[in-house]
């Protein structure tokens, strides 16, 4: 098999024929959230034309993790059950799975969608453990950071194949997927974040999240979404285990941070939300 | 002497008929006719309380808020206006602002106002604004009964202007009787639990969500044994008992919501107040 060029990998993410864009009635309700002028009027109308984008919202607000007694039924109630920031995060994720809907496998769509809300839960908790706000754009990021994977799929399958031949891909790293295809997924995801036009910071994210976590000291967007990566085997356990076992370097933003503090807050958050990671995967 | 008071106001028959009435119920009155001469005013004496004016020629009520928490983080303030309530009620809240008094109002509300923010803790009584968009507001609150009265000020200005009296007075209560529950029975009055209150305002229905931390109540059982007992009979027992109608708020509330759903922990209720036709 023909290694993967930079060039083919260019083209193939550019060909608006081959990779799928981000969903539009997805995207008008994420500008419309994230945009203070907007109305819960005009957002609720938005939701209330796409049946299917009710319907999950419905769903969520009535899972179990909020407990209502009765149902929630109107779309505006679904709203302020959830609240801005849980609304503006599910319209991410749904906007992520619909847009790879289809053009890869499930499985795979749902390992990458399970792993990417794992992480992105993890950035948004941190944050908050951290005292910083980043205006949920650490979420966005999260989500989207390991979307070069799914390019991969979309753009050359049988290469995608071969990864999956050798090894898992979602930990199989940067450095062994070149040595195999010739590429690898922070690459294609820097591209594909081109593409998106999603904002710099967030490309920033998908291109820079496998690099070490030694000049971290600062908190940031891409430190953040590279220590909830690092931090992926201990919170997809099912005890976080002993923090002992995640060594931080020197000066790195959260080593004043207590890790077991991190590490149960992101699995109580996740023991939380369960259910609704589950509706909005399935 | 109740302490010093500025009334910050450029129209002036407002001005003299607010300072008579505060006068007269012992404070001491400074009296300030423009922002401008507000600024002169604080920085030549010593104000305990200020009640501005938002919409000023010169300045704005809101800036003056500001000018007043960064100068003197201890002086109270009021904020007054009529007009525009929504995106000054919020503001007013960014700009720490203490109260905000919906004109026109009555002298009985003026020493309301006036009263709360002589006997704020402000250390207490913390707002912050979660989420903001027209028609949907997300709040996080101290757990005292300070930042409940203090937020429903705002509150207050957001509702009357999209309900009649009547069914203002009914989410205002709403709002009182669980929002004190979740203070006060929820977290326990402890300082570092908050309570979230959201509110959604969608052409004529008023949706309002509060949420505490506290290990939740058994609702069923609260209103299965409040609706066996007429109301009247439920008031007199209270009473009776020195209690605030603290379940009985429950019950009336569920009479006057179109829609009251708790969660089945009994620490979120979601309540839907319609306009009407």
């Amino acid at each position: 098999m023909e290694p993967l060029s930079f060039q083919r990998l260019a083209e193939g993410v550019r060909d608006n024929t081959l990779l799928p864009s981000l969903p539009a009635a997805v995207l008008a309700a994420q500008r419309l959230v994230n945009n203070p002028e907007s109305s819960i009027n005009q957002i609720a109308s938005l939701l209330e034309a796409d049946p299917s984008m009710t319907l999950k919202l419905l769903k969520v607000a009535n899972s179990a993790y909020y407990g209502m007694r009765r149902r929630i039924d109107s779309i505006v109630t679904a709203l302020i059950v959830l609240g801005l920031r849980t609304t503006n995060q599910l319209l991410q994720t749904v906007g992520i799975i619909s847009a790879f809907s289809g053009r890869v496998e499930p499985d795979f769509l749902q390992d990458l969608t399970s792993r990417s809300v794992l992480v992105a839960m993890a950035c948004s908790v941190i944050a908050d453990v951290a005292g910083s706000r980043f205006n949920g754009v650490e979420y966005t990021a999260g989500l989207l950071h390991d979307m070069g994977h799914a390019a991969i799929h979309v753009i050359a399958p049988e290469h995608a194949g071969l990864l999956k031949e050798m090894g898992d891909p979602f930990t199989m790293g940067c450095e062994k997927e070149q040595a195999l295809i010739g590429a690898d997924h922070c690459q294609v995801g820097k591209l594909l974040a081109e593409a998106w036009g999603l904002p710099d910071i967030v490309a920033e994210c998908m291109a820079t999240h496998h690099r070490s976590l030694d000049g971290d000291k600062k908190l940031t967007i891409p430190g953040l979404v590279r220590f909830a990566v690092y931090l992926t085997p201990c919170l997809a356990r099912e005890e976080p285990g002993e923090t002992a076992h995640v060594p931080l370097p020197e000066g790195h933003f959260a080593s004043v941070l207590s890790l077991d503090d991190i590490l149960h807050a992101v699995k109580d958050r996740l023991d939380e939300v369960g259910e609704i990671k589950d509706l909005l995967i399935s | 002497m109740n302490g010093k008071l500025m009334i910050v106001e450029n129209e002036a028959g407002t001005r003299l008929w607010m300072a008579e009435l505060l006068r007269s119920n012992g404070y001491e009155i400074r009296e300030a006719s423009s922002f401008h001469e507000a600024l002169r005013l604080l920085d030549r004496e010593e104000i305990d309380m200020v009640i501005s004016s938002v919409g000023m020629p010169d300045g704005s009520g809101i800036e003056l808020a500001e000018v007043v928490k960064k100068r003197r983080p201890r002086t109270r303030l009021a904020l007054m206006a009529g007009d525009d309530v929504e995106a000054h009620a919020i503001k007013g809240i960014r700009s720490g602002a203490d109260f905000y008094l919906t004109k026109p109002f009555a002298g009985v509300d003026l020493l309301e106002t006036v009263q709360n923010m002589a006997e704020l803790k402000p250390e207490a009584a913390r707002i912050d604004i979660d989420g903001a968009r027209p028609g949907w507001y997300e709040f996080v609150i101290t757990s005292s009964e300070d930042a409940l009265i203090r937020l429903q000020s705002f509150l207050n200005a957001i509702l009357k202007n999209v309900l009649d009296e009547e069914r203002f007075w009914d989410v205002h209560f709403a709002i009182s009787e669980l929002g004190r529950n979740a203070v006060e029975w929820g977290n326990r009055f402890d300082i570092e639990s908050v309570v979230k209150l959201s509110i959604g305002i969608k052409d004529n229905a008023v949706t309002i969500k509060i949420e505490d931390e506290g290990d939740g109540f058994d609702v069923r059982q609260i209103l299965q044994t409040l609706e066996a007992t007429p109301l009247p009979e439920l008031e007199e027992k209270r009473m009776a008992e020195s209690k605030r109608p603290g379940g009985m708020g429950i019950r009336i509330i569920n009479e006057t919501a179109d829609r009251l759903i708790f969660n089945k922990e009994g620490n979120m209720v979601l309540m839907q107040f319609f306009a009407g036709d």
